[in-house]
């Protein structure tokens, strides 16, 4: 019997003394197979079951959990992978038009859509029109989680000496990951950053007369913000975006998309006729709602990520 | 289209505006919005009620211009105004009766957030009890697993952090699975809402084509919202989850998160699906054999638990095994009788947390059972709600966990011999362990304490308020269950 064990012996007979301070150590850097728990004196032979159950279950009865759980875990996996990939052989066959040949979902949507809508772009003129309610929700997932991440990470700048500690520990930290004005960085980004905007914001414009749109345009607008972040340091970004500048944009889009999409429903369901016309076919300004919804959803993305990745950075924007 | 038919629009759609604009309030604006709304939300769902109940139909709302099968559609009757309105109520109760608790667990600088989060809660939930639409059930639980997780880590403490990141990879688990059920369903039927896609599976049935891969999408459908409810074997999150958080949080998780996965689970089977495709896709044996295994194993594992609040969230496992059994006997009346025991459930066990935790309060924080002795003398109010929870859950008569394993066990008998047997059987093993581990608290908490305790935390008339509402509403349900049941069982033809 080792010196660990007698000590751990010693502490079961003699139950009345305080844990000793090593053993919990031991015991949390999994050193010691004792567990640290509070018994009132046992019998000795009760102990004697005790300790080899005990050390039976640390010892040889974890390693075979471990392998059962690891032989467990191949099996349900190749189990499950080996279902789904049968399964497909009994699913339609790709490009197989037997399941929708004989309703007329997608021949509406491909063919009389843009009637509708206005729109060339189909897949915008499904997601923001036809499907606008799903999308509704699926901005406010971004939102919500933002805001979750928000509640985790955001240290608030208050006046008690802790937070300001913390604050100021985050900030230091921060500044010592940064690459502190790298010329080649700089330099780069001033080239690339105004273009990776225009091009995010044209994304956004044409959504619905290219590929492209709401969510695209946005990732890339949070991008090109995210680059200049890098190079340029939070002193730069900090003066035309802060906590309360996403705060006041992305409540401002949300409540956008939502009375706008509400009014919407509201008319379509009670066959009031709404006054939004679709405009000139193909021109900039048309589509009706698709544009201002568009851009409400991009600026919404646009300051997810960037908000995303400053909380996860230093805690604050 | 007459005015009551836009209720559930506006119950969707008001919280997730305002969800936005309570991140930009003052906060105690925002509080005040997260109170009004649900209480709005009571009064309009049962005005919605009032004139969906008489006439036998069932309405649609089409969410744009264009209504199924090309845009996305709310769709309403009876069954849905009665859960909605059960669903606001119990957030509204379970807000006020922690209100005090709420304050102080957490942080100033998350109140607002812990608003936004209810907000989207409440809107979440209306919009997947109203949708017809697959993938807007799917979007909406996206936004629910969210605001659940937030809901436990506002209170960071102990283990929440933990807790709250097991909670959600598991709930991720079950969310992708959902989808990719979604996906092979779409891939056979062609449609997203759910009337149409019934139309297809109808088809497909009859021809016995592609009935694997339909197996395969209900399965991990199943599966993943068995995940999401904590359904025996996939339950191991839930103690941890419901433990720490502030007390009205664990009432929202155990009584509308849950519930509200169930109600959507249940929607599938009979609108999606169909109940009587249910033995032709051998799902009644799964669900029975899990439901057993919930009710069992919740059972004893609430009867090993040495902390009374991780001994109320085991005994949810069993209870949403006895929704679980109620679906698998896959008869209307089971349905109505599970749909019976979503509201005795979601009543009774906001109820016991809230009271278990003033209890609590009246003790020793993070006390074992018997530091709880006398507690119920401490806090009279507290200890008498608890009482009444406590007898609910156990199926004590005049009460609603009385009526509802009785419409349960009458469901039962409709069964196939051997699982009626093996169900009446497991109920009774089962209501024999609730009633040893929920009496023995009760008689704890009215045993002469170990030791005297400093005086106990006041809480607002108003908390005491909501849980004598909510012992009341418990009372009530049970004395006319056989009216709220009769109302359920005839709206449920029109469900599908």
């Amino acid at each position: 019997m080792t010196k660990k064990k007698n000590k751990a012996w010693d502490w079961l007979v003699d139950g009345s003394q305080a844990l000793d301070d090593t053993m919990i150590q031991e015991y949390a850097e999994g050193e010691s197979s004792e567990t640290p728990s509070v018994f009132s004196r046992p019998h000795p032979r009760e102990s004697g079951y005790y300790e080899r159950f005990h050390t039976w279950s640390h010892d040889r009865g974890a390693r075979l959990m471990k392998v059962l759980y690891a032989v467990m875990v191949v099996c349900i996996c190749v189990g499950i992978s080996a279902l789904l990939i049968a399964t497909t052989s009994d699913m339609p066959q790709f490009g197989d038009a037997k399941p929708v040949e004989d309703d007329a979902l997608s021949a509406f949507y491909v063919e009389e859509g843009y009637l509708h809508t206005g729109a060339p772009n189909i897949v915008t003129s499904i997601i923001l029109d036809f499907r606008g309610f799903d999308t509704l929700g699926e901005s406010h997932v971004l939102f919500i989680a933002v805001c979750t991440v928000m509640m985790l990470l955001y240290i608030p700048r208050r006046d008690d000496p802790e937070h300001l500690r913390e604050w100021l520990a985050s900030e230091a930290d921060d500044r010592a990951t940064e690459p502190h004005n790298d010329l080649i960085l700089q330099q780069g980004a001033k080239l690339i950053v105004p273009m990776v905007m225009i091009f995010g914001i044209y994304i956004l414009l044409n959504g619905h007369l290219s590929p492209g749109g709401g969510f695209s345009g946005g990732t890339v607008l949070g991008a090109g913000m995210i680059l200049y972040l890098l190079s340029f340091g939070f002193q730069k970004t900090e003066r035309f975006f802060n906590i309360h500048t996403f705060r006041r944009v992305s409540t401002a889009a949300l409540m956008f998309y939502a009375l706008s999409k509400g009014y919407i429903f509201f008319t379509g369901a009670n066959r009031i006729p709404n006054g939004i016309g679709t405009g000139q076919f193909g021109a900039i300004l048309s589509g009706g709602l698709l544009l201002p919804l568009s851009i409400a959803v991009g600026l919404v993305v646009a300051c997810t990520m960037y908000v995303l990745y400053t909380l996860f950075r230093k805690g604050d924007l | 289209m007459k005015w009551w038919q836009n209720i559930p629009f506006f119950l969707v759609w008001v919280p997730l505006l305002c969800a936005s604009l309570t991140a930009v309030l003052p906060c105690k604006a925002s509080q005040a919005l997260i109170l009004l709304f649900p209480a709005l939300g009571t009064v309009l769902s049962g005005v919605l009620y009032l004139h969906v109940s008489g006439n036998m139909a069932f309405y649609t709302f089409p969410m744009g211009l264009f209504g199924a099968p090309f845009g996305n559609e709310l769709r309403y009757g009876t069954v849905e105004a009665i859960m909605a309105g059960t669903f606001c109520l119990v957030l509204f109760l379970s807000l006020l009766g922690g209100w005090k608790r709420l304050q102080e667990h957490i942080a100033p600088e998350r109140k607002k957030l812990y608003c936004v989060m209810v907000m989207l809660l409440l809107s979440s939930m209306m919009a997947e009890v109203f949708t017809n639409d697959m993938f807007t059930a799917y979007v909406f639980i996206e936004i629910t697993t969210i605001a659940a997780c937030a809901l436990i880590v506002a209170r960071t403490r102990g283990r929440t952090l933990f807790a709250a990141t097991q909670y959600m990879i598991f709930n991720m688990l079950g969310s992708g699975l959902y989808l990719l059920g979604i996906s092979v369903l779409y891939c056979m039927t062609g449609h997203l809402l759910m009337v149409p896609m019934h139309e297809k599976i109808e088809a497909m049935m009859a021809s016995g084509e592609h009935l694997q891969s339909l197996t395969l999408s209900v399965t991990l459908m199943t599966i993943g919202l068995g995940i999401k409810s904590a359904l025996y074997p996939f339950h191991r999150w839930l103690p941890d989850a419901y433990e720490k958080c502030t007390p009205s949080s664990s009432a929202m998780l155990s009584s509308l998160i849950s519930k509200t996965y169930l109600f959507l689970y249940i929607k599938i089977l009979v609108r999606v699906v169909g109940l009587q495709h249910m033995n032709a896709l051998d799902l009644r044996p799964v669900l029975v054999l899990c439901a057993f295994g919930s009710i069992l194993m919740g059972s004893i594992d609430a009867l090993l638990e040495k902390k009374m609040r991780r001994m109320i969230a085991d005994s949810s496992v069993a209870q949403i095994g006895y929704i679980y059994l109620g679906i698998a006997v896959g008869t209307e009346a089971g349905i109505a009788a599970a749909l019976f025991h979503i509201i005795a459930h979601a009543l009774a066990k906001s109820l016991l947390f809230l009271s278990g935790d003033r209890l609590i309060g009246a003790s020793d924080e993070d006390a074992d059972f018997h530091e709880l002795c006398g507690a119920g003398f401490r806090a009279p109010f507290s200890g008498a709600a608890f009482t009444v929870g406590a007898l609910s859950i156990t199926g004590i008569p005049l009460l609603a966990g009385f009526a509802s394993k009785l419409y349960l066990s009458q469901a039962c008998l409709t069964m196939p011999s051997r699982w009626a047997f093996a169900g009446l059987i497991v109920l009774a093993i089962s209501t024999a362990l609730t009633a040893s581990y929920f009496l023995i608290t009760v008689i704890t908490i009215y045993r002469t304490p170990v030791h005297a305790y400093h005086a106990p935390v006041h809480h607002p008339w108003y908390s005491t308020a909501a849980l004598l509402i909510l012992a009341g509403l418990l009372v009530v349900v049970g004395v006319c269950g056989s009216s709220l049941y009769t109302s359920i069982l005839s709206g449920i033809p029109y469900l599908i």
